[in-house]
C-alpha cells in the first residue's frame, strides 16, 4: 500500500491543492486522490511533486506491505 | 476562459451520442402491411445534415473548452473504455445476436428488415448506452479514486 506525505509537505509549504496541481500540471482532483492514497502516481508525477517540495520521492512516498 | 470538467465533458458526449438513435429512429423503421413486415425508410437529408452539424459543433465546443486531461483522467478513461469494450462484447453476444435470431427465425421477418433495421436500432441504442456507461464509470472512478 502506498502511503504519502504530500499533504504534510504541501501544508508546510503553505500551498493550496490547486497551487500544487498547477505546479505539476494536473487537476486538483488528482491531488486530492494522491493525498488520500487513492491513486498511485506515475514515476514522472511523483518526481515532479518531489521537485516542487525540494525533497526526494522516498521522502514523499513509502510502500508498506498490506496484510 | 472557463473550462468544462472532464466528467461533465463525457456526460455531454453521451448526450450528443443520443443524436445517433434519434436520427436512426426518425429515418428507419419497421412497418406492417397486413401480414408483411417491411422496412420504411424516411431518410431526410436536412435532418441528417442538421443533426450531423449539431453533433460536430457540440464536440468541437467540448474539445475547445475541456479542461486539461491529466494522467489520472487518462487512466480513468482507459479503465472505463476497457469495461465498455467488455460490455460491448457481451452486448453483441447476449443481446444483438439473440435479438436478430428472434426477429428473423422466430418471426419469419425478411432478412433485409431484421438485418438492417432491427440490428441498426439495437446498435445505435447500444452505442449511446456505452457512451453513458463510459461517463458513469469515469465519474465513479473520479469519486472513489483508483488504487492498483
Amino acid at each position: 500500500m502506498l502511503e504519502t506525505r504530500i499533504r504534510e509537505y504541501r501544508e508546510r509549504a503553505g500551498m493550496k491543492q490547486s497551487d500544487l496541481a498547477e505546479a505539476v500540471g494536473v487537476r486538483r482532483e488528482t491531488v486530492v486522490h494522491l493525498e488520500n492514497g487513492r491513486y498511485n502516481p506515475s514515476l514522472k508525477l511523483a518526481m515532479d511533486i518531489a521537485k516542487v517540495f525540494g525533497v526526494t520521492v522516498e521522502d514523499l512516498f513509502t510502500f508498506s506491505d498490506e496484510k | 476562459m472557463k473550462t468544462i470538467k472532464v466528467g461533465t465533458c463525457l456526460i455531454l458526449q453521451a448526450v450528443v451520442s443520443l443524436l445517433l438513435p434519434v436520427f436512426y429512429f426518425a429515418s428507419f423503421s419497421v412497418c406492417r402491411t397486413g401480414d408483411q413486415v417491411i422496412a420504411c425508410v424516411r431518410f431526410d437529408l436536412w435532418l441528417f445534415l442538421g443533426l450531423g452539424l449539431a453533433a460536430m459543433l457540440a464536440l468541437w465546443f467540448l474539445r475547445r473548452r475541456r479542461e486539461r486531461t491529466d494522467e489520472f483522467a487518462r487512466r480513468a478513461i482507459g479503465r472505463a473504455d476497457a469495461v465498455c469494450f467488455r460490455a460491448a462484447m457481451v452486448f453483441l453476444c447476449v443481446i444483438l445476436l439473440p435479438a436478430l435470431l428472434i426477429f428473423t427465425v422466430l418471426r419469419s421477418t425478411p432478412p433485409m428488415t431484421s438485418g438492417v433495421i432491427r440490428a441498426g436500432q439495437i446498435l445505435v441504442c447500444g452505442v449511446s448506452a456505452l457512451f453513458l456507461l463510459r461517463a458513469a464509470l469515469f465519474l465513479r472512478i473520479e469519486k472513489k479514486g483508483m488504487v492498483d
